[in-house]
């Protein structure tokens, strides 16, 4: 067997991230809420920016507005097109997790 | 039941031990991830599309109410974030071009709340006529538009889009304070359109635009309606260009841009002018729009997961850049102009499957955002929320 000095980083980490506890319900919930109120508060204050404007004639003068445009869309995409299947996703891992003796 | 306990019982919960083999567990992860990504999102942002057909009162009351709000406040040109003067400039004309357009039509829909959008339509008409912002048109041309209607010169986009506005101001105000004033610009616009050797009207010297003339075909047409002005020497000619000499026949889309000097094409025709087009001339009639439109749609939208989008060059080719003012960047192709105004297009020829799409990829781009009786796209900024009115509730028939 190798020592974990002999491990590649990849399978090190692999490691770390399975001897972790499952997450909670709770947690995973709490989780995808602190992200939709994240996505809903950045929806009220992006409104005095014109973001669009920013993404549609970028200039050097609004790279900063250009950064926050594309980090709130990615936020916004991954809100409302991927995290609901995401939450799914993650309660069906918790209630298939394997029972703690076979767990590496 | 005491709280730990239960607490205790979901952390307990576990599916038999056939389910963790993981050949099961995370496939069935995935699925659920694809799945829901494929359903909920269209349902969730296709929410409003068919409120803005059905003219539902409330979604477009709020909606007017953040133009009216923005028209009040008035607009300038550092508001807006477009790169060099010119492009700002024309950005804040439009602001005021398409909120005029959009809250005359909530007032020839809703006739009862006309005593509070007409005014601001009509503050907005006057900031149009503003020097301040009829100056980046006095500038390239070096004359005033309005005090030259007597001069030969094009001024397409300046007096094309304003003569829009004031048009359909005179539909829903037959005795308008603008009527002069759009009796004179048509007969100047007209006029111009007649003497151009290929029937083209500049929109700055030597730049010459199939779009801004569909504004002010547009215009003239809508204004023969209300006046019974007669345009057969100009008109039938016009239309004829938009459906042969300024259509790329591969592809059905108008060319973006003509050589003034000898009516060739300057650029590659795209979808961003054609469904603007599309949407402009389709105040004055409904054929050759349609025709463009139907070009737009059938050459150039595709959809991913029900989210449409306008490709800015017809599907099967190649994007030859990055994309300009006129389109916005392009990514992977898509035109994000060409897919707002598509909206305005979608609704006005009934498309329905089209629009309900394209409103779901408004509604995740644009995000939606209620704020007390306003509803404003919050990345949508002044000319954004603007344009979005005037394409929700274009009008499905000519008004």
């Amino acid at each position: 067997m190798k020592t974990n000095a002999q491990k590649p980083w990849w399978l090190r980490a692999w490691e770390r991230r399975l001897a972790r506890p499952a997450p909670t319900a709770g947690r995973i919930a709490l989780e995808l809420a602190a992200m939709y109120a994240l996505h809903f508060a950045a929806s009220f204050v992006l409104v005095r920016l014109s973001l669009l404007e920013a993404v549609l004639s970028p200039g050097p003068g609004g790279r900063l507005a250009l950064v926050a445009a594309l980090g709130f869309f990615a936020l916004r995409l991954f809100v409302l097109l991927l995290a609901p299947g995401w939450f799914l996703a993650r309660l069906w891992l918790l209630l298939t997790r394997e029972p703690p003796e076979h767990r590496w | 039941m005491p709280h730990r306990v239960l607490t205790r019982r979901i952390a307990a919960l576990r599916l038999p031990e056939e389910y963790s083999r993981w050949w099961v567990r995370w496939p069935v992860a995935l699925l659920l991830i694809l799945v829901t990504a494929m359903t909920l999102p269209r349902a969730w942002c296709g929410r409003d599309a068919a409120r803005w057909l059905a003219n539902d009162e409330q979604l477009v009351l709020a909606h007017a109410r953040t133009v009216v709000a923005t028209v009040e406040a008035g607009v300038r040109a550092e508001d807006l974030s477009a790169q060099g003067d010119l492009f700002k400039n024309e950005w804040l004309f439009g602001t005021y071009q398409m909120a005029a357009l959009g809250l005359l039509q909530v007032c020839l829909e809703q006739p009862a709340r006309r005593a509070e959008f007409l005014p601001v339509a009509e503050r907005a008409i006057d900031e149009l006529l503003s020097e301040r912002v009829r100056a980046f048109d006095a500038a390239r041309w070096r004359e005033d538009p309005l005090a030259t209607l007597d001069g030969p010169k094009g001024h397409a986009a300046y007096l094309g889009y304003l003569n829009l506005a004031l048009s359909l101001h005179r539909r829903v105000v037959p005795d308008s304070r603008f009527a002069e004033l759009n009796d004179r610009i048509s007969a100047a616009l007209a006029r111009r359109l007649q003497a151009s050797r290929h029937g083209i009207l500049e929109t700055y010297p030597l730049e010459a635009y199939p779009v801004d003339n569909a504004a002010v075909l547009g215009s003239l047409l809508l204004h023969a309606r209300s006046t019974g002005v007669d345009y057969s020497a100009v008109a039938p000619a016009a239309l004829a260009r938009f459906r042969i000499a300024w259509l790329d026949p591969r592809s059905g889309l108008l060319y973006q841009a003509i050589n003034p000097r000898d009516g060739t094409p300057a650029d590659a025709a795209r979808a961003s002018g054609t469904a603007l087009a599309a949407f402009l001339l389709s105040y004055g009639e409904r054929d050759v729009a349609g025709v463009l439109f139907a070009a737009a749609r059938d050459r150039c939208a595709d959809s991913f997961w029900g989210f449409g989008y306008l490709n800015e060059y017809h599907i099967g080719s190649v994007a030859p850049g990055g994309g300009d003012i006129d389109s916005g960047p392009l990514i992977l192709g898509i035109s994000p102009s060409a897919t707002g105004f598509a909206l305005g297009g979608a609704r006005a020829f009934g498309d329905r499957r089209l629009f309900l799409e394209l409103y779901r990829t408004a509604h995740l781009v644009g995000t939606p955002v209620t704020r007390g009786e306003r509803r404003v796209f919050a990345t949508g900024g002044p000319l954004g929320n603007a344009i979005m009115l005037a394409m929700c509730t274009a009008r499905p028939e000519a008004p």
